[in-house]
């Protein structure tokens, strides 16, 4: 290292930047010269040393500085600002809907936290019932979360009135952020919606023929609806983005006419078991493709500083691994570091809505003098970039067909949808880590784990049917489970496809790759790869690689 | 296995891999999940004879996951027959001279009640070979590999269930464990194998 000459160098990494003619020269310089002229050489070689690593920092300072600076990074940021507002009106409007939708005396059963604060619905340091209950705290929040928690039992609980009403608004208050709130009573006030369930039961009874034709007559309406949504999202209108009677938001996305092709496609063993639904979707999602990976990387700054302006300074990334700890053990009021792409949660909750399942498809079917329902599930869309991991967990809704006695089969896929073509995703493309639907005993209610149930496809378990052979059945205890799902989209690295199949944002990982991501980033979505990089930062990279 | 996001070791949810800026996937794809799952209804017999079943996670490898595992995961672990969830683990790269192979060996888990096992799913690693499972006896005697039986031993690649039509009886303090094996020419990161049991 070059210590005498000043802190230039600090390590061998940055001095794997140099050019390796210099390292030699540098190491052998001025073996020929007298002292004084050995010196005046060495200052020499390290003032054109310096020179040229100066020359190189300002060159990619300005790589990394130019495409973000003026009027193009204010409207992107704006434009970022309008997607996360429609998407928070999206997503209220779906929960509206969704709690509105609860049967009973007392409807409407509803978190009132959602209502409040939309903008928080899956953030899990603000006000999410999601996260109060994945956390095991509805006893303290049962007030607020009404739905969530399952508190929508009884009249009586309703019966608090408006004093129960004022202490839940001033618990609701503290800490929330005076924004969130009013983009919550505002959105609030545009969202009509007209309650209905957001995931109707498949037909209700056990005739083959009458099934099919409620199943067939949802799947059109919810095309319809799908179409609908899709194209007031093209257009622009946040505001127009009403739930249409009979039409669920939190549905529209759920199926897709197209997804029958695939679901068969998914299940070629099955084929005398699933029916396809007819109808094509006209519309090509490729204009939204494009608008989402236009935005991407300004949408993700803008969050990161609306992110920063709202913490605390005391909390920053100083002490990430506690910061994380806390966030596992479910303190919600742990504040982690926005811009960090490993290893701490950054602007994005640790899990997010986003796998709204929905009917498909239904096919009654007799076999050894047993009665079966094949139904197919499809979620709604999942948009991932390049390099992106996505890991949702919350609940979701399978439902039964009536006269369920329990399931005997499931497969699950990863489907890939271009355009009007939804068809397997290949395996180099996305890769699984972990599927899981699980249905949980709530604390005191007397259900032992005998009956818990669990679906579940890891690695290397997609497409695999699991059977079980009769009469032994996973029996679900209603339609709620618990879902998990990991993936990874491992098409376009610059790292080894095999690395991005690991979990590897260990710490060695962020040691080797974090900081070159953070270097990368800006540059996103001309994201910096191995072949557009400045050489210097080539070196770099490869070296840290080679490490 | 972790029923929470959120394990130190493990890539989180917000994760960014570097990625090309160039080529043909640069752009954001869209996906869905699909599930088809095939329901008994009630039909001719009796629903007294349907049998429903609970599972279990039977991890391989060391155990050396974050000691402190947050309350909802420890309810859930007690809701997985009362084992443990946190299974992640790592394996170092291996050094040459020595094998880039090598052999993970879960704990022994005891059966607290006799269950008849009908279904291991096995939950594979990219840099997994294969894996097996295996039962001991009360009396400490000989082992079997239950996954050999139904000669469905996952590897990397493919993890098809291993189904016992008839059901596998396990009595009980009978013992399950997990062996895999490993390719450790580069290093496995936050891995997690085993089976996925379903037993009545």
């Amino acid at each position: 290292m070059l210590r005498s000459g000043g802190p230039l160098f600090e390590d061998d990494e940055e001095l794997s930047l140099l050019p390796r003619g210099n390292l030699s020269r540098r190491r052998s310089g001025g073996g020929g010269c007298c002292q004084l002229c050995r010196r005046a050489c060495v200052c020499t070689v390290r003032l054109g040393l310096f020179c040229a690593a100066a020359a190189c920092a300002v060159a990619v300072a300005l790589l990394y500085i130019g495409p973000r600076s003026g009027t193009r990074s204010k409207v992107h940021t704006l434009e970022a600002e309008v997607l996360t507002q429609r998407k928070q009106l999206q997503r209220l409007q779906s929960q509206l809907a969704r709690g509105a939708s609860a049967p009973g005396p007392n409807s409407p059963c509803i978190d009132r936290w959602e209502v409040q604060y939309p903008a928080e619905l899956d953030v899990w340091n603000g006000h999410s019932c999601m996260w109060k209950q994945m956390w095991g705290q509805c006893d303290k929040f049962a007030r607020q979360c009404r739905r969530t928690c399952g508190r929508c039992v009884s009249g009586s609980e309703q019966g608090g009135g408006e004093e129960q009403e004022a202490e839940e608004e001033g618990e609701a208050e503290e800490g929330a952020a005076e924004s969130s709130a009013e983009d919550a009573h505002q959105a609030a006030g545009t969202a009509a919606v007209e309650p209905e369930s957001p995931v109707p039961k498949p037909g209700p009874g056990p005739g083959a023929d009458a099934q099919a034709a409620r199943v067939g007559g949802d799947a059109e309406s919810l095309l319809q609806a799908l179409r609908a949504r899709e194209e007031t999202v093209r257009l622009g209108k946040p505001g127009s983005v009403l739930i249409k009677p009979g039409r669920a938001v939190g549905r529209q996305s759920q199926t897709d006419a197209n997804g029958g092709e695939a679901a068969q496609e998914g299940d070629d063993d099955d084929d005398d078991r699933t029916e396809e639904i007819d109808g094509d979707v006209d519309e090509d999602e490729e204009g939204e493709d494009g608008e989402d990976g236009a935005s991407y990387g300004q949408a993700l700054s803008a969050a990161k500083t609306l992110e920063s302006a709202r913490r605390p300074a005391s909390k920053t990334s100083a002490q990430p691994s506690s910061d994380r700890q806390n966030y596992v053990a479910g303190d919600s009021t742990t504040v982690v570091s926005a811009g960090s792409e490993c290893g701490i949660p950054t602007q994005s909750p640790a899990a997010s809505k986003g796998l709204d399942m929905g009917v498909l498809a239904t096919k009654n079917f007799g076999a050894d003098s047993r009665s079966y329902s094949s139904v197919t599930y499809l979620s709604g869309l999942v948009s991932m970039q390049p390099g992106e991991v996505h890991h949702y967990q919350h609940s979701v809704q399978l439902p039964r067909p009536a006269d369920a006695r329990g399931i005997q089969s499931y497969v699950m896929e990863i489907l890939e949808q271009r355009g009007s073509e939804l068809r397997p995703a290949p395996e180099a493309g996305i890769h699984l880590k972990r599927f899981m639907l699980q249905q949980q005993a709530p604390p005191g209610s007397g259900r032992g784990c005998d009956t818990q149930a669990v679906l579940f496809a890891g690695e290397g378990a997609r497409g695999a049917e699991v059977t079980f052979p009769h009469p032994f059945v996973v029996q679900p205890d209603g339609d709620t489970w618990h879902a998990q799902l990991h993936v990874v989209r491992t098409d376009g690295l610059t790292i080894p496809l095999s690395d991005a199949r690991q979990c590897i944002c260990a710490p060695s990982w962020l040691e080797t790759y974090g900081s070159l991501a953070r270097i990368w980033r800006p540059a996103r979505p001309g994201f910096c790869g191995r072949a557009t990089c400045p050489s210097a930062l080539r070196a770099l990279w490869a070296h840290r690689h080679a490490r | 296995m972790r029923a929470s996001i959120g394990s130190t070791r493990c890539c989180p949810h917000a994760c960014l891999y570097p990625v090309a800026a160039e080529g043909p996937h640069t752009k954001a794809a869209q996906y869905r999940l699909s599930i088809v799952v095939t329901w008994l209804l009630a039909g001719s017999e009796p629903a007294a004879t349907v049998r429903p079943m609970r599972a279990l996670w039977l991890p391989s490898g060391p155990n050396v996951a974050e000691p402190q595992a947050p309350p909802a995961d420890l309810r859930r672990v007690a809701c997985l027959g009362q084992w443990s969830l946190l299974s992640e683990f790592e394996l170092p790269a291996c050094t040459p001279p020595s094998p880039c192979s090598y052999r993970s060996t879960g704990a022994r888990r005891r059966l607290g009640e006799a269950a008849l096992l009908i279904v291991a799913l096995g939950v594979a690693n990219d840099r997994m070979t294969a894996a097996s499972l295996w039962a001991r006896g009360a009396d400490q005697g000989s082992e079997q590999s239950l996954s050999s039986k139904c000669r469905r031993e996952p590897t990397a690649h493919r993890a098809a269930p291993c189904v016992f039509p008839a059901g596998e009886a396990l009595p009980q303090e009978t013992q399950l464990q997990v062996r895999a094996e490993w390719n450790t020419s580069r290093a496995v990161l936050g891995a997690d194998v085993g089976f996925v049991l379903w037993v009545a």
